[in-house]
C-alpha cells in the first residue's frame, strides 16, 4: 500500500491516508497511521465516554457513519473507516479529537490554542470554542505575523523545563462569518465538512517551520460586556487556566499521566505570562485585541 | 434523588427566575446569590457537557447528527450524577426517531414552566432583538428553532421550539414524564404557595423560613439590580437588559390587536385549557 510522510507537532508522521493538511516531510517515522481493523472495546479502560474510551496509552473514538479510531502509545493510529464514508470527516476527525489522543499519550502538554510566532517567542491564543482564537490569530497572520498551530497547540518542555511550541498543520480552519470579516476568499476553500460553513484555509507562506519557545498564553473568552476586559494571571490561577484550557483533558489516561499533566502546568506557570481577555460576544474586535497584546508585548522589551 | 430535574420551558417564561429561586434556596446564606454564579448545572443545549462525554468537537457535527447523540448524553447524565442536578432546557419535547426522545425521561423530573403567550410575545421581540410582529410569527411557528444559523459559531446546538402551543403540548401531551406545570403568573401572584411546591416537587426539604428568603432573594427587584451593577452573562446582545420589567399584562400596552390575534388563533385552544383565556 502507498504511504505518505509528513511532519506534525515535532514528529514524523508516515499514514497509508494522503493527509494535504500536513507539511511533507521524510524521516523515521514517529507515528503510523493506517487502515485496518482493531478490537472492540479496551480491556481496561479508565474512562469511557459516549464515543471514546480511554486506558493506559490507549484510545477509541467510534464516530457513526465516518470511523472508528485506534491510537495506542502515541506510536500507532488505526482507522476502520465506515461504508461510502467522507474521508474529509475522517481526516478532520483524525487530525483533531485523535491526534490530541496520541499527544496526550506522549505526555506533549496539549492546549486549546492557536499559536503564533512573534519576535518575543511563540505567543498562545486559547480559550474554548467560539471564544475567537482562530479568527484572532488569522489577523495576525494578516499583519505579517507566522502561524504554528490552529486550534491544538503542542508544548514539550527542554531538560531545564523551558516549555516549546511545534508546529502544527499548513492550515486554519474559519468560520464563514469570520472568513468575510478578514476579507478572506473562501470562494475556492474547501469546507471541513459537506453541511458545515467552516472552511479550511491554506497557510503557505504564513505557516512558520520552526519550533521556538513559548513566552505567553492569551486565554480567550466572551461575554455580554461592552468592552474587552483584559488582565493578568496570577500564580495559582495560571495553572488553573491551563488546565481548564487542556484539549480534550479528559482523554488523559489514570492517574499517572494526570499527575505529569499537573506538573507540566507549574513548570508552564513559571515560565510563561499568561493572560485573560474577555471580548464582547457576538461582535468583531480582533484589531483592538490585536493592539492589546501588540502593546503588551512592547512593554516585555521596555 | 440523584438524576436531573429538567426546568423546562418556552424562553422567557420564568426560566431564569426559578433558576435563581432554586440556587437561594440551596445556598441558605443571608445574601442573594450572584446570578452569574447561579449553582443550577447549565442549559441542555451548552457544548461542554456533550463534548466531555462525546469527545469530539461538537461544532463539527451537523444540527441533526448533534441530535442524534444528545440523548445518551443526557440518559448517562442522569444515570451517573450522584446529586440531582437542575438542568434548563428550552427544546420542545420532540423525538430524534419513533421512539427516542431527545430528553429521556429515566431518572428524570419535569418543571415545565409556562407563561401568558401575549406577555411572553413582548418579552421575546425584546431578547431577539426582533419586531413584534417577527416574534408572533415565530410563536406561531410549528418550525420555529432557537440557534439555527450554520455560518458561524453557535454557543448552543440548535433548539427546535415550534410554535408556542406546540411547545407547551410536547411537554403536556407526551406519556410518562413526571412533570409539575408551573405558571408563571402563580409564581408572581401566589408566590409562597407555588414555590413550596416546587420545593416539595424537586423532592428538597421544605422549609418556609427557607422558601420565603429565597423568593426574597430571587425578586425581580433584587435580580435587575444586580444585573444593572454588574451585568448578566445571559444576556442576550440583542437587548439592553435581561431582566427587563418583570410584570404580566403588558401585552395590552403593546401589541396591536392583529398581534393578539394572531397568537390566540394559533394558540388559543392551549390557551384556554391553561387559563389564559
Amino acid at each position: 500500500m502507498k504511504s505518505y510522510n509528513y511532519k506534525a507537532y515535532g514528529l514524523n508522521i508516515q499514514s497509508e491516508i494522503e493527509l494535504p493538511e500536513l507539511v511533507p516531510y521524510q524521516g523515521k517515522p514517529d507515528i503510523n497511521i493506517k487502515i485496518g481493523k482493531f478490537k472492540e472495546k479496551l480491556d481496561n479502560p479508565v474512562k469511557k465516554g459516549i464515543r471514546f474510551e480511554v486506558a493506559d496509552k490507549e484510545f477509541i473514538l467510534r464516530l457513526d457513519n465516518i470511523a472508528r479510531f485506534y491510537a495506542k502509545d502515541g506510536e500507532e493510529i488505526i482507522i476502520e473507516p465506515c461504508k461510502n464514508c467522507d474521508m474529509d470527516d475522517v481526516r478532520l476527525f483524525l487530525l483533531g479529537s485523535v491526534f490530541g489522543a496520541v499527544l496526550h499519550q506522549r505526555e506533549h502538554f496539549v492546549l486549546h490554542a492557536s499559536t503564533i510566532e512573534t519576535p518575543m517567542g511563540a505567543i498562545c491564543i486559547s480559550g474554548p470554542s467560539g471564544a475567537g482564537k482562530s479568527t484572532l490569530t488569522k489577523s495576525f497572520s494578516n499583519k505579517g505575523y507566522k502561524i504554528l498551530c490552529d486550534d491544538v497547540t503542542s508544548i514539550t518542555f527542554d531538560g531545564e523545563g523551558n516549555p516549546f511550541v511545534s508546529p502544527g498543520f499548513d492550515k486554519i480552519k474559519l468560520w464563514e462569518d469570520s472568513a468575510k470579516y478578514l476579507n478572506q476568499d473562501i470562494e475556492n476553500a474547501q469546507k471541513i465538512r459537506k453541511g458545515i460553513q467552516k472552511y479550511n484555509i491554506k497557510l503557505g507562506e504564513s505557516f512558520s517551520g520552526t519550533s521556538m519557545p513559548l513566552s505567553a498564553v492569551f486565554v480567550l473568552g466572551t461575554n455580554s460586556i461592552e468592552e474587552i476586559i483584559f488582565r493578568k494571571i496570577e500564580s495559582f490561577h495560571k495553572i488553573q487556566a491551563l488546565i481548564n484550557n487542556t484539549y480534550r483533558i479528559n482523554f488523559l489516561s489514570g492517574t499517572e499521566s494526570r499527575e505529569t499533566h499537573l506538573k507540566q502546568c507549574g513548570k508552564i506557570s513559571k515560565k510563561v505570562k499568561m493572560y485573560g481577555m474577555i471580548r464582547p460576544r457576538n461582535t468583531f474586535v480582533v484589531d483592538r485585541m490585536m493592539e492589546i497584546i501588540e502593546s503588551e508585548m512592547a512593554s516585555w522589551q521596555a | 434523588m440523584a438524576g436531573i430535574i429538567w426546568l423546562a420551558s418556552y424562553p422567557k417564561s420564568g426560566n431564569t427566575w426559578m433558576r435563581t429561586f432554586i440556587s437561594n434556596y440551596m445556598s441558605q446564606k443571608d445574601e442573594p446569590v450572584n446570578i452569574n454564579e447561579l449553582s443550577t448545572d447549565g442549559i441542555a443545549s451548552g457544548r461542554k457537557v456533550f463534548e466531555d462525554m462525546v469527545g469530539i468537537e461538537s461544532s463539527y457535527l451537523t444540527h441533526d447528527e448533534a441530535d442524534k447523540l444528545r440523548p445518551e448524553v443526557y440518559a448517562r447524565l442522569a444515570e451517573e450524577t450522584d446529586r440531582t442536578l437542575f438542568v434548563k432546557v428550552h427544546d420542545a419535547y420532540t423525538y430524534i426517531d419513533e421512539s427516542t426522545p431527545l430528553i429521556p425521561n429515566k431518572n428524570c423530573k419535569f418543571v415545565y414552566i409556562v407563561r401568558n403567550p401575549l406577555d411572553v410575545a413582548v418579552s421575546l421581540s425584546f431578547h431577539i432583538g426582533s419586531s413584534l410582529d417577527k416574534a408572533v410569527d415565530y410563536m406561531c411557528d410549528d418550525e420555529y428553532c432557537f440557534s439555527k444559523n450554520k455560518y458561524k459559531y453557535l454557543e448552543q446546538f440548535r433548539q427546535k421550539l415550534l410554535s408556542w402551543s406546540g411547545h407547551v403540548q410536547s411537554y403536556l401531551g407526551s406519556e410518562g414524564l413526571d412533570l409539575k406545570l408551573i405558571r408563571y403568573e402563580d409564581m408572581k401572584y401566589d408566590t409562597l404557595n407555588t414555590f413550596t411546591e416546587i420545593v416539595g416537587f424537586c423532592g428538597l426539604e421544605i422549609d418556609e423560613s427557607r422558601v420565603k428568603k429565597a423568593i426574597e432573594f430571587s425578586d425581580f427587584k433584587v435580580l435587575k439590580k444586580q444585573e444593572d451593577e454588574h451585568g448578566f452573562k445571559e444576556k442576550s446582545h440583542h437587548s439592553q437588559n435581561f431582566f427587563r420589567e418583570g410584570k404580566t399584562g403588558s401585552w395590552k400596552d403593546r401589541l396591536t390587536q392583529e398581534q393578539v390575534k394572531k397568537i390566540i388563533d394559533k394558540n388559543g385552544k392551549v390557551m384556554k385549557e391553561l387559563g389564559y383565556l
